[in-house]
């Protein structure tokens, strides 16, 4: 039970990092967007938003003494 | 208005400190470890304030100037990703330390291997590592005055005047008073650099219409790569990846791990050590990128001064000052607790194991002591800084973290023998200055970091290792 919780949070994980490589997927347009910022940026806070939840999940659910 | 600002700060912090030191302050447990008694409030911002220094105020918008966007996401992200060390690392130090009542990192390696050599050489990397990234503090202390004085206090009287008053204060409180000064100097911090960003950003004509500027000025600042093509796949890969292994081995930040008053409070930290560079990572980095439309030709150790420059040039006398100071908290909070981490490790690691009978005024004596002689070995090598921050930082980083995998495997992966783990030490620190120095051709990483591959060849000896006795039992 233990060992299959923890390649759940390890594939998890591994897929958030996964989704910061975003080189492998999408080839980002070079265009401005909200206050000029590039738009490729709205991805990774999408993707740090996205860690965040998952860690706080990891926190509640896995991470033990 | 700006000497009055800095004296003022000056006072205020330096009371802060003399009440630390009212209270109980004169048993190693409290002098260096806070009792071990921090809750999630003041443990997140003591372990955000050592994070968050010259590195980040100078470094980041430097790098920002320098590399554009794609900087911010590299930090961003990948401190984010470092809290997963808080739970592979931290939870076991934090509940090993409040057992056996270590205070040091290489007291719990030594605990756990029996092995003195072990221990010494893991304090003596952690020790020698820590001093260039100790440095950057003071060498950012050097700009800033240098910047808000108008050159009337230069770089290294600058430099000198902060390590002198860093010193009188962490003498005084120890980790007490270190905790209570990065709490408020943690918030002050964030709050001056959202408001440096909105009055740059207003004095260019507000922020979107300085990034299309910008933009058209230097594209590549906007690139998904950054300039230059500074992130290629690999190396992006290799920057995200490498805090986690990074950001526990730093000293200050492995034994902030002893003080969380309980588990609980360690992972709300966690998570909140995780979320805030979102929020303020972009901060220094926008005001680097901004920096092009006012000092367009920047190059080398300059580009660490445009924080200061920008500051200076589009903002009035004392909001100017008012956020220098708070850069200059921030190098204080960092280098106040490498001072008071390595000063522990000397003393605990090297003196005592030699003088068992000292009893616990006369370790926070010595402790006090090494406190100076660091602080002077820190001003001696801001006297002659490298090219860059970012470069000073990186080789202290990779040297720090080339000590996760043996951490790891001791904490987490059933223990280690101590000859492997010193080869593991020092055939990944071998690569490391190997390819720093050029004595070990860079295309070795196969475009990857080289302390990923400094990292890889440590981790692999410890599986061998571990490997080798699996088989031995079978057998």
């Amino acid at each position: 039970m233990q060992t299959k919780a923890t390649i759940f949070w390890m594939i998890l994980f591994a897929l958030v990092i996964g989704l910061s490589q975003d080189y492998l997927f999408v080839e980002w347009a070079s265009d401005l967007v909200y206050l000029g910022f590039p738009s490729w940026l709205g991805w990774f806070v999408l993707v740090h938003i996205l860690f965040l939840i998952v860690l706080y999940f990891f926190s509640k659910k896995y991470w033990r003494e | 208005m700006i000497y009055f600002i800095l004296i003022a700060y000056i006072l205020i912090v330096f009371i802060g400190s003399l009440r630390g030191s009212s209270e109980e302050a004169a048993t190693p447990e409290s002098y260096f470890l806070a009792n071990r008694n921090l809750g999630t409030l003041s443990l997140f911002f003591t372990i955000l304030a050592t994070n968050f220094s010259a590195f980040y105020f100078l470094g980041f918008a430097g790098a920002g100037y320098r590399i554009g966007y794609a900087h911010y996401v590299m930090m961003s992200l990948g401190t984010a990703f470092a809290a997963i060390s808080f739970y592979l690392i931290g939870t076991k130090v934090w509940s090993e330390g409040l057992q056996h009542g270590f205070i040091t990192p290489a007291e719990l390696i030594y605990h756990k291997t029996g092995s003195p050599s072990l221990r010494w050489v893991f304090a003596g990397i952690m020790i020698l590592f820590t001093f260039p990234y100790l440095a950057l503090q003071i060498i950012g202390a050097g700009y800033i005055l240098e910047n808000l004085t108008g050159g009337t206090i230069p770089y290294l009287l600058g430099a000198s005047l902060l390590t002198l008053f860093t010193i009188a204060y962490v003498w005084i409180g120890g980790m007490q008073s270190v905790a209570k000064t990065d709490l408020k100097q943690g918030l002050l911090m964030i709050a001056l650099m959202f408001a440096a960003v909105i009055v740059i950003a207003n004095g260019l004509g507000g922020l979107e219409e300085a990034h299309l500027q910008v933009q058209q000025l230097k594209p590549e600042l906007f690139s998904r790569t950054g300039s230059n093509n500074a992130f290629p796949p690999a190396r992006w890969f290799s920057l995200l990846i490498f805090w986690i292994f990074c950001i526990p081995m730093f000293p200050q930040i492995f034994t902030r791990f002893y003080i969380a008053k309980n588990l609980s409070d360690l992972k709300k930290s966690a998570w909140l050590y995780a979320m805030i560079p979102l929020f303020i990572a972009i901060l220094p980095v926008i005001i680097g990128v901004l920096g092009h439309l006012t000092f367009p030709d920047l190059t080398g150790k300059e580009t660490d001064q445009i924080l200061p420059k920008m500051l200076s040039a589009h903002s009035p006398e004392w909001f100017s000052g008012l956020v220098m100071t708070g850069a200059l908290a921030a190098f204080m909070s960092t280098l106040d607790s490498q001072l008071l981490a390595l000063s522990t490790m000397v003393t605990r690691d090297f003196v005592l194991p030699f003088k068992k009978d000292m009893d616990l005024k006369k370790q926070v004596s010595i402790g006090r002591l090494w406190v100076v002689i660091f602080a002077l070995v820190g001003l001696a090598i801001a006297a002659y800084p490298f090219d860059t921050i970012d470069d000073m930082g990186r080789l202290a980083f990779g040297g720090l973290a080339i000590l996760f995998p043996v951490t790891l495997f001791i904490l987490r992966g059933g223990g280690v023998d101590h000859r492997w783990a010193l080869a593991s030490i020092f055939f990944g620190e071998f690569i490391l200055i190997g390819t720093h120095y050029g004595w070990i051709p860079r295309s070795a990483s196969l475009g990857f970091d080289t302390t990923i591959l400094a990292l890889a060849v440590s981790f692999s000896i410890l599986l061998i290792c571990k490997l080798l006795s699996t088989a031995q039992k079978i057998i």
